[in-house]
C-alpha cells in the first residue's frame, strides 16, 4: 500500500499535468481572442527553442507561446515541489534516509540549471 | 506507449517529430525532454497512489540518473547532429534486445534477493498487489552500488537523446537490482520525471525547448500515459515486451537512415 508521503507526491504531480493542460487551453484561448489565433501558426520546421527572458515576453504579450512556456514551467515545477514535499515530510516523520535523498536531489537540480546556465555563457 | 513500455513518451515522440514534422533534432530532443515530465508525473502519479511504483527505489536512484543526464546534455551540445541520429537510433534499436532475450519465462516473479547494506540502510523494500498473478508480491533491493552506477549510464543516455531512457532504467533496476518486471516499469516511470527536469532545466536555460512544440505534444502524452498506467497492472508482462519491440525498432531504423 502506497505511504501518506506517495499519496501526496502523486497529487502534487497530477495537479502538475492538470494546471498545465489548463494553460495550454489558455493559451489557445488568449491566441485565439487577442490574435485571432495568428501566433499559433507557425512552420513547425521552423521551430526554435525559446530562453527564460523570451518566455515572459511571450506571456506579457498575452501569446500562446507564453502560457505554453508556463506549461514547461509548471511541468518541471510540480517535480521539484514533489521532491520538496518528500524532504519536509519525512524531516517531521524522522526518517533520514529519505529526507536526505530528497535534500540531495535538489541539490542535483539545482546544480543542472547552474551547469546549464554556465554553458550557455560558455 | 512510453508509460506502457517504460521509454518515457518522447522516445517516441522526438522521432516523430524530426522524421515526419521536420522539427530540428535538437529542438525535438529539448522539447521532448520536457513532454517526458507530463508523460511521468501522469504514470508516475498513478503507479505511486496505487503502490506499484517505489518511490524510496526511485529517488534514491534518481541521484544518479539526474547526474548522468547533466552530463548528456553537454555531449549533445558537442556532437554533430548525424551522429546524434546514428546514436539516437543505436540506442533504440538495443532497448528492447534484453527483454527479449531474457532466459526463462517472461511472466515471473523473482524471490526476494539478498538486500546489501546500503538497500537495508535505506530501506529498499517493499511489496504491491499484482492484478493478473492475483497475489501480494514483496520484493527486496540489492546490488545497490551497482545499479546505481548503471543509472547513470541511463542517465547520460536520457540527457543526451532526451529521452526518458526508462528501458536502460527497467534493466537495471530487473537485472541488478532484483525487482519484479511491474515495479521496475512504474518505478521507472516514476524516476524519468526526474531526470527529464534535470535535463529539461538545462536545454531550458540553453534555448533548446520550444513551449509550442510542449504544449502541442502534452494533451496527447497526457491522454495516452493515463489510459496506459490504467492497464499496466493487468497485462501480461509478455504483452509490455512486445510493444516495446516493435514500435521501438521501427523508430530506431528511421532515426539510423537519417544519420547515415
Amino acid at each position: 500500500m502506497p505511504s501518506e508521503v506517495e499519496k501526496s507526491v502523486a497529487s502534487i504531480l497530477r495537479l502538475s499535468v492538470f494546471v498545465a493542460l489548463a494553460l495550454v487551453a489558455a493559451g489557445i484561448a488568449s491566441s485565439l481572442i487577442l490574435h485571432g489565433g495568428q501566433d499559433m501558426v507557425s512552420d513547425i520546421s521552423a521551430a526554435r527553442g525559446s530562453s527564460v527572458g523570451d518566455l515572459i515576453s511571450y506571456l506579457l504579450r498575452g501569446e500562446a507561446k507564453g502560457f505554453f512556456g508556463l506549461v514547461v514551467v509548471v511541468l518541471m515545477a510540480g517535480v521539484v515541489l514533489s521532491v520538496i514535499n518528500t524532504a519536509a515530510a519525512s524531516l517531521a516523520r524522522g526518517d533520514r534516509a529519505l529526507a536526505g535523498v530528497s535534500i540531495a536531489l535538489l541539490l542535483i537540480l539545482a546544480m543542472s540549471i547552474a551547469v546549464g546556465l554556465s554553458s550557455h555563457k560558455g | 506507449m512510453g508509460a506502457i513500455t517504460g521509454l518515457g513518451g518522447s522516445a517516441i515522440a522526438t522521432p516523430i517529430l524530426v522524421n515526419y514534422l521536420g522539427v530540428p533534432l535538437r529542438i525535438a530532443i529539448g522539447s521532448g525532454i520536457v513532454v517526458t515530465i507530463a508523460n511521468s508525473s501522469t504514470s508516475g502519479a498513478s503507479y505511486l497512489a496505487r503502490g506499484i511504483a517505489n518511490m524510496k527505489i526511485g529517488y534514491s536512484l534518481a541521484m544518479a540518473t539526474m547526474l548522468g543526464s547533466m552530463v548528456g546534455v553537454l555531449i549533445n551540445t558537442l556532437l554533430p547532429v548525424r551522429i546524434l541520429f546514428i546514436v539516437f537510433g543505436l540506442v533504440l534499436l538495443a532497448a528492447p534486445l534484453p527483454g527479449i532475450l531474457r532466459r526463462g519465462s517472461s511472466e515471473f516473479v523473482r524471490e526476494p534477493g539478498e538486500p546489501d547494506r546500503i538497500s537495508t540502510a535505506l530501506g529498499l523494500e517493499g511489496s504491491y498487489y499484482d492484478e493478473s498473478r492475483r497475489s501480494v508480491v514483496s520484493y527486496r533491493a540489492s546490488n545497490f552500488l551497482i545499479t546505481f552506477v548503471s543509472m547513470i549510464g541511463a542517465g547520460v543516455i536520457a540527457g543526451l537523446l532526451g529521452i526518458g531512457a526508462g528501458a536502460f532504467k527497467v534493466l537495471s533496476m530487473d537485472y541488478v537490482m532484483g525487482l519484479p518486471f511491474k515495479v521496475s516499469t512504474a518505478t521507472s516511470s516514476f524516476v524519468i520525471g526526474l531526470t527529464a527536469t534535470s535535463g529539461g532545466s538545462q536545454y531550458l536555460v540553453l534555448g533548446l525547448v520550444d513551449p509550442f512544440l510542449v504544449a502541442l505534444l502534452s494533451p496527447g502524452v497526457f491522454l495516452g500515459s493515463y489510459i496506459s498506467s490504467r492497464i499496466l497492472n493487468r497485462m501480461k508482462t509478455i504483452h509490455l515486451r512486445i510493444i516495446f519491440a516493435v514500435v521501438v525498432w521501427i523508430l530506431a531504423l528511421s532515426m539510423i537512415l537519417r544519420g547515415v
